[in-house]
């Protein structure tokens, strides 16, 4: 069976959320290229509802991991569960969708079986028999290809938006479903959840914003937001943020825009200072006309914005301030 | 108490980066570097830490001789040794590589707990931290602020169970070949 894909399939609040099927459809891409079925692996307690809406999906079988020390996520009791299945199984691939969980979990996993994750990949391409994975490196700035060069099982863990949700093929029968004999100790379990809490209630709503000014690690100190402010206040845009800013406390998470933060498609969406890192193009390029001001020419915002100025966002802004307050004054 | 925090040093972020002639890294020569910001952030929680229970900080830095400087500057903030682990082989190494290296040196200290940062500003792997608490035998917790006053969201809190003080907290593969991202204009403009 070493020519098996296994998926692992991440649900949240009791669902199968997008991740999960973007890594079918990640491992569907790949079964596509390589060869092999795709089979998913669902770890936890009372998951058979869940195991059942994903044996619709075009996989070959549908394995339950469950044992009361499942019950709550942890990263010691996630990870000696998928080895065990792992090493019954040994697949080829075992393909994640790059989530808060699996970066928690994934790379203790993939250590305790002496294998590496290639993590956070935008995508892959085929040559040969060569699996040639595609990520970001010094912050967006560069792609790296990446690839394995031991034996299998190869961990890969997608970003984002990097397959489609709705490119996941459907299966014309119920793929099988099988409960994976599992042991987890309880004493294997070394750390203990606490409660569940989201810092700040969606206080704003962006998504219904028409303009938006949206700034990024680029504006370099929080005393510097004044400016960007000010911009916002003169076109009447909402105040949006990548995820660096509202990581680093200079404003609040609800601000923050892309696939960790909120989703907009504005008339107008300025982006100050913002590199345009996959995640959070997610969030914004359903925008009517994008304006990007960034130092750094080959920034990938640029790719998708409608005007485009390389160049120092402090010598842009205030200038611009101006003549916008002039424009709506004549 | 005895804390190692693990600090890398990473290329400036106002550094204006050029790929390498061999297109596998960027060009070092003629630019500045700096600590990781993230694990300034783990060193800052260190150092408070010590000055609230005592104890010991010591810094871990995997890298070459331009490294010493970010040592100097973490021992200039207060930590208490350091060690540095530079050998050629350690180049460019994978988030597997960085972590065996490093449990090797941290397992001899016999720490009560180790910080990373969340992820470095080069690979950014976000794995090195957690493959360490692995091969060290440690449960870890990711992405963790802790609860001071006006210190603003965890994204997730995990606490260990009696008996266990979780003492990691971060934060095979081959790097061939690295590049810009061609924007389509590029593309039309060198005509394909």
């Amino acid at each position: 069976m070493a020519d098996e894909i296994l998926v692992y399939a991440e649900h949240q609040e009791g669902k199968l959320a997008r991740p999960a099927w973007e890594a079918v459809a990640a491992a569907q891409h790949l079964a596509g290229d390589f060869g092999g079925s795709c089979i998913a692996a669902i770890v936890g307690k009372n998951i058979g509802s869940l195991a059942g809406e994903l044996a619709g999906a075009g996989l070959q079988e549908v394995l339950t991991v469950e044992s009361p020390q499942l019950a709550e996520y942890t990263a010691d009791g996630y990870s000696l569960a998928l080895r065990q299945v792992i090493e019954q199984r040994q697949p080829r691939f075992v393909v994640f969708s790059h989530t808060y969980q699996v970066r928690d979990f994934a790379p203790r996993l993939a250590a305790s079986l002496d294998r590496a994750l290639i993590g956070d990949a935008l995508g892959y391409r085929h040559e040969g028999e060569r699996a040639i994975f595609v990520r970001q490196v010094f912050q967006g700035k560069f792609s790296a290809d990446v690839e394995f060069t031991g034996k299998p099982p190869y961990f890969i863990s997608f970003q984002a938006g990097a397959f489609r949700e709705d490119s996941v093929q459907r299966g014309s029968a119920q793929a099988k479903i099988t409960a994976v004999e599992i042991a987890i100790p309880a004493e294997a379990i070394r750390t203990r959840p606490q409660e569940k809490f989201r810092e700040a209630k969606q206080a704003v709503d962006l998504s219904q914003a028409e303009v938006i000014v949206a700034v990024g690690r680029g504006i370099k100190k929080p005393e510097n937001l004044e400016l960007v402010k000010k911009l916002a206040e003169a076109l009447g845009a909402e105040l949006g943020a990548s995820r660096p800013i509202c990581d680093s406390g200079w404003l609040p998470m609800d601000r923050q825009i892309g696939s960790s933060g909120q989703t907009v498609a504005p008339k107008l969406y300025v982006a100050l200072g913002i590199s345009g890192a996959i995640q959070h193009q997610v969030g914004m390029k359903g925008s009517r006309t994008v304006v990007a001001v960034n130092k750094d020419r080959e920034a990938p915002i640029f790719e998708i914005s409608t005007y485009g100025i390389a160049d120092d966002l402090f010598e842009i802004v205030p200038p611009l301030i101006e003549e916008i307050k002039k424009a709506k004054a004549g | 108490m005895k804390i190692i925090v693990c600090l890398k040093q990473v290329a400036s972020r106002d550094a204006i980066l050029r790929v390498n002639t061999a297109s596998n890294w960027i060009q070092e020569s003629d630019i500045s570097f700096e600590v990781n910001e993230p694990d300034i952030y783990a060193l800052e929680e260190g150092l408070r830490l010590k000055e609230k229970q005592g104890g010991e900080v010591v810094v871990c830095t995997l890298g070459p001789a331009r490294a010493t400087q970010a040592i100097k500057e973490a021992l200039a903030k207060g930590a208490d040794r350091a060690l540095h682990l530079d050998d050629t082989a350690f180049a460019n190494l994978d988030a597997h590589g960085t972590a065996q290296a490093l449990a090797a040196a941290i397992r001899r200290e016999n720490p009560d707990l180790v910080l990373t940062g969340l992820q470095s500003d080069d690979f950014g792997f976000a794995q090195t931290g957690v493959i360490l608490a692995e091969m060290l035998g440690l449960p870890h917790s990711t992405a963790s602020k802790t609860d001071r006053a006006g210190s603003g969201a965890r994204r997730r809190g995990a606490q260990a169970a009696p008996g266990h003080l979780p003492r990691l907290r971060p934060e095979e593969e081959r790097t061939s070949r690295v590049y810009r991202r061609q924007s389509k204009r590029n593309r039309r403009a060198a005509g394909r």
